[in-house]
């Protein structure tokens, strides 16, 4: 047994799709279920689509995405900066995605990183119509007027 | 009109995000000329200076949206597969049931992992699926030059990091077969078609 084997072993846990074969229609299918499900708010569901998707293909982000949303809703963040970051990494165009990112690191008090993700939400939907980014810029706004009140009081 | 929506629709996220932040400043150190809170404002107008710009949306319809959490964005899913996902995932769903459920697979991948693990009879208690053979014989390869090498240190690391290869992927099968399974039961129930 060598050192070179030990990348082989490991590669041979992802990917179990190549044994069933799904389309990308397929995959895209069963992430819009988990979305569907997410949306009901049939969390467990959701939840077990979305884990099912990183079973067989942990380069499709769906999974990491819908589990990094779940995660960013109930609050659990360093779960939902870890899925959201793998999302990203593996899906650098989803505007949905950067703005969770964002919110989550903003929630942390991380704002330099989380000024950076939202930017970068914004950057990707200059049409302002992703529903993802639109929330980034929610908060923004909100946030920009949370600030300029505690300021006007203070200089009152 | 844009601008004063946003921060109505935001009132409660930004009511949950300041009490996050608060909290996470909690016991935190004060910063100069000033309390926890001073300190946060600073850094948090810092960083964020050049997004309080024009970044609001110009359509109002959107609004709507921004209380919820987005998973993903769909725009770039086939119609096909946000309008009628069932029918692209019927096949699917026979297709596992030609490899029993996954159920026979994982079962008898957790009996290998127990038995693997005490280096003996692994090979003999395989499962019967394609795919964990290859593993399995992977990790049968690793134990016994382990076991043949025992101050060969590279071998017991890679016996060890064949085993959690192992454990991985037993988690990751029980995770495609609880998949396969609710999506099976939503389908007979005909529920999953209820938007």
């Amino acid at each position: 047994m060598t050192e070179q084997k030990a990348p082989h072993l490991l590669d041979a846990a992802p990917g179990l799709n190549r044994d069933l074969d799904l389309s990308k229609e397929q995959l895209d299918a069963i992430a819009a279920l988990g979305f569907r499900f997410y949306e009901q708010g049939k969390n467990h569901d959701a939840e077990i689509l979305f884990e099912g998707l990183i079973a067989l293909d942990p380069n499709l982000y769906y999974g990491y995405a819908g589990l990094g949303a779940m995660a960013l809703r109930d609050e659990r963040l360093e779960e939902a900066e870890d899925h959201l970051s793998r999302a990203a990494a593996l899906k650098p165009n989803d505007p949905t995605v950067y703005a969770n990112l964002g919110e989550t690191l903003l929630r942390q008090a991380k704002f330099t990183e989380a000024a950076s993700e939202f930017d970068r939400s914004l950057q990707l939907d200059p049409q302002k119509r992703d529903a993802g980014a639109n929330r980034a810029r929610a908060i923004l706004q909100g946030m920009k007027s949370v600030v300029s009140e505690i300021q006007r009081v203070g200089a009152a | 009109m844009g601008e004063a929506v946003l921060s109505v629709v935001a009132g409660p996220i930004i009511s949950s995000v300041v009490q996050d932040l608060l909290g996470s400043q909690a016991g935190g150190a004060a910063g100069a000329g000033g309390g926890p809170f001073d300190s946060l404002l600073k850094n948090f107008t810092s960083a964020f200076a050049g997004l309080f710009g024009n970044n609001t949306s110009s359509n109002d319809s959107t609004y709507s949206q921004v209380s919820n959490v987005m998973p993903f964005s769909t725009s770039d899913m086939s119609p096909a597969s946000m309008y009628d996902p069932m029918a692209q995932i019927r096949p699917a769903l026979n297709r596992f049931n030609q490899y029993g459920q996954g159920q026979v697979i994982v079962r008898d991948h957790r009996s290998f992992i127990n038995s693997g693990s005490t280096g003996t009879g692994a090979a003999k208690d395989a499962a019967d699926s394609a795919k964990l053979s290859s593993a399995q014989a992977k990790y049968d390869q690793a134990e016994q030059y382990a076991e043949d090498h025992p101050d060969d240190q590279n071998a017991q690391n890679n016996a060890q990091k064949a085993q959690l290869a192992l454990q991985t992927l037993a988690t990751r099968l029980s995770d495609e077969n609880k998949m396969f399974a609710n999506l099976a039961l939503k389908a007979d129930q005909n529920s999953i078609l209820q938007v």
